[in-house]
């Protein structure tokens, strides 16, 4: 796993006064999902879980602490809270109900709004915008279906979806993100 | 109503089938649910919360039009849905949001449709009488690796039965069927499917290290039942020196074909990434 030196979700230390952000906790919570935040005992039986964790340095608990510390640009600017495979095994294990997995798509919402998305969600979005789903069609899968006497595939109802994430804000948050890897 | 979703009939057409052939034995028609849009699962929520939900808004919204609950083959779709549904059930703000964005296509959701994946219908719409009665020529003992994945069985609220802390479903049918199923450790672990899209070595890690517990523990095959979770363990096992000692990795239901008398090529079995014959030789009926 590669990161950038300003980009280490592990951080740095002391941590500073102008990089804690009091409220940002606050903001957290009062989002749909963000609820169980404030009840963080950062008692660490999410990162003993995690599959990520078992693998790289990945922990979830410092990511709450991090959160709950207020340190809102690191959070919200660095990889920590794209690498969660969303896999629940924390939200199972925590005796306080805090959700990690809601806490996080609450964290990588306010990210996107920012610019902050990770290149390869915003590549798959567009995927998904552009074909109507995340794998394209080819004549190999048409032919796959027609020898296991499939229907063929249907049509993805793209403009309907198109729709609606036009109407939800979506072209917006992926124009923002767009904007951000060109001045990189 | 079979919700195919966007990944399962493009990469893994053979679970579509053998879903609708084996169901159809079971006494279980399986209708497509059509003019439906993708889940959104993991992207589209990450990036923008309200279109995710009413893009799993509409796709409740078209079943509920029909009348008829919604059956997922893929853990991620299973998840998304049943996540979608739980804040639309509990919002009364969100749901007239997403119904707002709905309005245009005269489509409302209203809370009357149940998600079900395709190991919920195991669980509850399928007696084990009836599956025995099913397996015309069943395996002969050989030890398999169940893999659960995530979204099948997390988060324990209301989504899944609560009782079911530790799923057993897909053990109970491997051993219904004829196989032995084989504990191992980290079996509710997730296959690292979805850290793909960030960290490749990261997401292969995660699902060899999965299959080295597997291999431990004595199983000669995997079986699983959410598309991403079978395209990644099967992917994973290549490029990585495993030539030799790849485990052959299918879908349950696929699994469960031959042991009724289905035709390898009506399931597709000539399609799967690795070699299934290990697990299809291993029947103890004349095919």
């Amino acid at each position: 796993m590669e990161q950038s030196e300003d980009k280490s979700y592990r951080g740095d230390f002391p941590v500073r006064d102008q990089d804690v952000q009091a409220s940002f906790k606050y903001d957290v919570a009062s989002m749909v999902g963000g609820e169980g935040l404030l009840r963080c005992l950062k008692c660490g039986a999410c990162s003993g879980g995690c599959p990520v964790g078992s693998v790289i340095d990945y922990r979830p608990r410092k990511v709450l602490g991090n959160v709950l510390l207020g340190l809102k640009d690191e959070v919200l600017s660095s990889d920590q809270i794209w690498l969660c495979a969303a896999c629940f095994t924390c939200e199972e294990r925590c005796v306080q109900q805090v959700a990690f997995t809601d806490v996080v798509t609450v964290l990588r919402n306010m990210a996107s709004k920012e610019g902050h998305a990770a290149p390869g969600y915003v590549k798959m979005a567009e995927m998904v915008m552009q074909n109507g789903r995340v794998s394209a069609r080819t004549g190999v899968v048409d032919k796959m279906r027609e020898q296991l006497g499939l229907p063929p595939l249907q049509d993805p109802a793209i403009d309907q979806l198109r729709g609606i994430m036009k109407a939800a804000g979506l072209y917006g948050v992926i124009a923002a993100n767009k904007k951000e890897g060109e001045s990189d | 109503m079979l919700f195919r979703g966007c990944i399962t009939p493009v990469r893994h057409p053979a679970y579509e089938a053998a879903t609708v052939l084996v169901l159809e034995r079971l006494g279980i028609s399986v209708v497509p649910l059509n003019n439906t849009n993708c889940c959104g699962a993991q992207y589209i929520e990450s990036l923008n919360e309200r279109a995710f939900l009413a893009l799993g808004g509409r796709i409740l919204a078209l079943a509920e039009q029909d009348g008829k609950d919604i059956l997922t083959l893929c853990g991620a779709c299973a998840g998304s849905l049943k996540h979608t549904k739980k804040l639309l059930d509990r919002r009364k703000r969100a749901r007239s949001e997403v119904n707002s964005l709905l309005g245009k296509e005269g489509l409302e959701y209203t809370k009357n449709v149940r998600v079900k994946h395709l190991l919920d219908v195991f669980e509850e719409d399928i007696s084990l009488e009836a599956l025995h009665a099913a397996i015309t020529n069943p395996y002969a003992g050989i030890r398999l690796a169940a893999h659960y994945g995530c979204y099948l069985t997390r988060p324990f609220d209301e989504l899944n039965s609560p009782a079911i802390k530790i799923p057993t479903i897909m053990d109970t049918v491997i051993r219904i069927a004829g196989g032995r199923p084989v504990e191992y450790e980290g079996k509710s672990r997730c296959c690292g499917s979805p850290i793909l899209i960030m960290d490749e070595t990261v997401a292969n890690n995660v699902g060899l290290n999965k299959i080295r517990n597997m291999r431990e523990a004595g199983a000669a095959g995997i079986v699983t039942a959410c598309t991403n979770c079978d395209i990644q363990l099967s992917q994973v096992q290549y490029g990585n020196g495993m030539e030799k000692s790849r485990l052959p990795v299918m879908t349950l239901l696929q699994f469960l074909g031959p042991a009724m008398g289905i035709s390898d090529d009506d399931l597709g079995m000539y399609m799967n990434r690795t070699s299934p014959s290990r697990i299809i030789e291993s029947l103890t009926g004349v095919r």
